[in-house]
């Protein structure tokens, strides 16, 4: 058990709040009765969307296209999803960048359970997808042999462009999200 | 005197027959003066550098069942021969990691593979496959696709090693870490902060290239080549189809030629630009990385011209290329050669002279000349060590002896000279590439096609469509090239080093055996006596500093 500290009175002003000039008395009128509604589901989903931190965790030559899709051309801090972290424990994200083998599985495994929920998967290319060419005695023939995975992206490898979409459709399929399954 | 006939002359009966096919000469020896033979060759005949050791299964049933292969090189005269040993199934074969320390590793990858093995190995393990693995794949009756029913085996994840001293601590890297660049795991044993030792352990991305190999045609084989050093794909293309043409006996017209070192020189560049971005970052310095990016960014454009692909192009074909250039291509090269060194100024600038990077990089990691050699090192590492050795002026192909190149070399063998070893290399190809374009031939781009590739298009089902190229089409589509019996060794200076092929033929649509030489593997193998001494964070400069790829590492 931790010592707990004792708190000090924190007094926090707000600034005053001036009514804008520009409505007219009319407009004031209709809207004054309105309430902004949301649920919290939207509210943290809508949060959580915008700063997805991947885990820096290359496997093969897809690594090097996600590697181009972070750096300055392709920017992928325009989706708050720049901040790639070493450590899974950090990280909401695992990009399945390439071969996973055999030897590596177990790996894998671990490093996702690692990471905290809410967490999501990708699977970045053919390799990674279902084995791509690999087709031999040392190569897992799709992550989603031992993780779940929420989006797949084809290729060999994919493209920047590729991988950003990934991104912006692994936001969409987390606005829809339960935040009770995924806390 | 050749080497065969002063072989024969010290060893008499040990000497097999010699046989020379494309110029390579293959000597058979007997397994009991293999050691005496190989010391000899080393200490009399001058042959210091193994090129490559690996195994061939000659197929179930065969009485003499194996064949362990010793390439050998004299590199003050550029001589080459080639070692055979044949051995039946179980029987044993002496080490020759005592006579060329770069053996080790071979020889457990043949252990690994046929499950030969050497007598004397100081650590004879499994280097790619985990411990608890079953079978070894490369032998003819081991089914390609394995144990389809396991897809885990905890011996990759479990720690497998003896300490040097009893009073150290052992610290686990990777194979999940930023800096390892890729999955690459060392263990390092520490006293305080001094590294004592470190054990590389590979194979975290073998793939079975070489198995793969067996199964499919020799221009099926293309696409699995440029997934090996995954940074610079047109340099194991042009490795693997010089290999098959030599093989063929076959030569490309000029202008493929050069399209194909413009490609190449090209990836050079490339893959610098990315060690240097990587290696910056690893030591500290994040802003290269995004300058580095830039330019591959605009190389990346160029190599989609030509070939459609950012990335993996499959762009050469047996005897040339797929497609001759696009218009816009040389006009876009030639805006890349006028920028490109002021791109370089700009990284030297910022590194060259910064203090920092001086404190990090001079002094540390240092490789000597000899142990270069011993260890077979290749590419900017041995340059950076001060040996001035180079495939494209050794063994010029490809018609690199047209043009006018330096070969930069290193002074003191540590980091900082390797890094201004690579800085000139990048120069070095834009002079190349700038003669490229200014002497680019005009002419046929396809030795043949048809008879080697497949045939044009427009022949096939275009407007000059005929019934030859219909059925050279479908020839090429349901069996390809046969080679001629026999078995080659190629070459290419690839960015890391010498990326070699050795491709035996059984005269059939497929090879019988490919084996490929990677140049990062070999590298590797010389961490340990980088690392030793220094401390724990100089491990990330050695890494960048060897310029490792996994793909190429664990094939």
């Amino acid at each position: 058990m931790g010592v707990r500290r004792p708190v000090e009175e924190v007094l926090i002003e707000f600034p005053e709040v001036k009514p804008v000039e520009e409505i007219t008395e009319e407009e004031l009128e209709a809207i004054s009765g309105n309430v902004l509604v949301t649920t919290l589901n939207k509210a943290v989903n809508w949060a959580r969307k915008w700063s997805i931190w991947p885990c820096t965790f290359g496997l093969a030559c897809c690594a090097i296209e996600m590697m181009a899709t972070a750096a300055s051309h392709y920017d992928m801090s325009r989706f708050g999803a720049e901040v790639f972290r070493a450590s899974p424990r950090q990280a909401d994200l695992m990009i399945v960048a390439g071969t996973v083998t055999k030897k590596m599985a177990p790996i894998v495994k671990k490093v996702y359970e690692q990471m905290p929920e809410p967490k999501w998967v990708i699977a970045m290319g053919t390799c990674a997808v279902g084995g791509g060419i690999y087709d031999s005695y040392a190569v897992v023939q799709g992550v989603d042999k031992f993780l779940p995975v929420d989006i797949y992206i084809p290729g060999c490898p994919p493209r920047p462009e590729a991988l950003l979409q990934a991104i912006l459709m692994l936001q969409k399929k987390i606005e829809r999200e339960g935040i009770k399954n995924k806390f | 005197m050749g080497i065969f006939e002063s072989l024969k002359a010290r060893f008499g009966e040990a000497i097999g027959d010699a046989r020379e096919f494309r110029g390579e000469e293959t000597i058979y020896v007997s397994k009991e003066y293999l050691k005496n033979i190989c010391l000899w060759l080393r200490d009399v005949k001058g042959f210091n550098f193994l090129v490559d050791l690996c195994g061939v299964d000659r197929g179930v049933g065969k009485t003499d069942r194996f064949e362990v292969v010793y390439l050998l090189r004299n590199m003050d005269t550029r001589e080459q021969v080639r070692l055979k040993v044949r051995i039946r199934d179980g029987e044993r074969v002496d080490t020759v990691s005592d006579v060329w320390p770069t053996a080790n590793w071979h020889e457990r990858e043949v252990y690994d593979m046929f499950g030969i093995e050497f007598e004397g190995h100081s650590n004879l393990e499994r280097l790619y496959l985990p411990d608890d693995y079953e079978g070894f794949p490369l032998r003819k009756d081991y089914p390609v696709r394995g144990d389809t029913n396991r897809i885990f085996y905890e011996g990759g994840a479990k720690t497998k090693y003896k300490p040097k001293r009893n009073d150290t601590t052992i610290l686990n890297m990777g194979p999940q870490h930023p800096s390892t660049h890729g999955v690459l795991r060392v263990i390092l044993e520490l006293e305080g902060e001094t590294i004592v030792d470190a054990c590389p352990i590979v194979g975290y991305l073998h793939r079975g290239t070489e198995k793969l190999a067996e199964q499919k045609t020799y221009f099926q084989v293309l696409p699995l080549t440029d997934r090996l050093d995954y940074l610079a794909p047109p340099s194991n293309n042009l490795a693997y189809i010089l290999a098959v043409e030599k093989l063929l006996g076959i030569e490309p017209p000029a202008r493929a030629k050069y399209i194909r070192v413009i490609m190449t020189e090209l990836a050079r560049i490339a893959s610098h630009l990315i060690w240097l971005g990587t290696h910056a970052m690893d030591i500290g310095a994040a802003t290269v990385f995004l300058y580095t990016f830039r330019e591959r960014e605009y190389i990346y454009e160029l190599w989609e011209m030509v070939a459609g692909a950012r990335f993996h192009q499959s762009y050469f074909r047996i005897g040339g290329v797929k497609e001759d250039l696009p218009e816009e291509f040389i006009p876009a090269l030639k805006k890349f050669v006028d920028t490109f060194p002021r791109k370089i100024d700009e990284y030297e600038g910022l590194l060259t002279n910064n203090k920092i990077w001086r404190v990090r990089t001079e002094g540390v990691a240092v490789l000597s000349k000899e142990d270069a050699i011993r260890y077979g090192v290749t590419g900017p590492i041995l340059r950076g060590s001060g040996v001035k050795w180079d495939l494209r002026k050794a063994y010029p192909y490809s018609g690199y002896e047209e043009f006018r190149f330096e070969i930069p070399v290193g002074e003191v063998g540590d980091t900082f000279s390797r890094y201004l070893v690579r800085l000139e290399e990048m120069r070095q190809s834009r002079e190349i590439l700038k003669q490229a374009v200014e002497k680019l031939p005009d002419g046929p781009i396809k030795f043949e096609p048809g008879k080697y590739s497949f045939p044009d298009p427009e022949e096939v089902k275009g407007s000059r469509a005929n019934i030859e190229a219909l059925i050279h089409q479908f020839k090429q589509v349901i069996e390809g090239v046969k080679p001629p019996v026999g078995e080659v060794y190629q070459a290419v200076e690839a960015p890391k080093g010498e990326l070699g092929f050795y491709i035996v033929s059984d005269g059939s649509e497929k090879p019988y055996r490919m084996r490929i030489r990677s140049p990062s593997l070999i590298n590797l193998q010389a961490l340990p006596l980088l690392v030793r001494g220094h401390k724990v964070a100089d491990v990330v400069t050695a890494i960048g500093s060897i310029d490792i790829v996994l793909g190429e590492v664990d094939k």
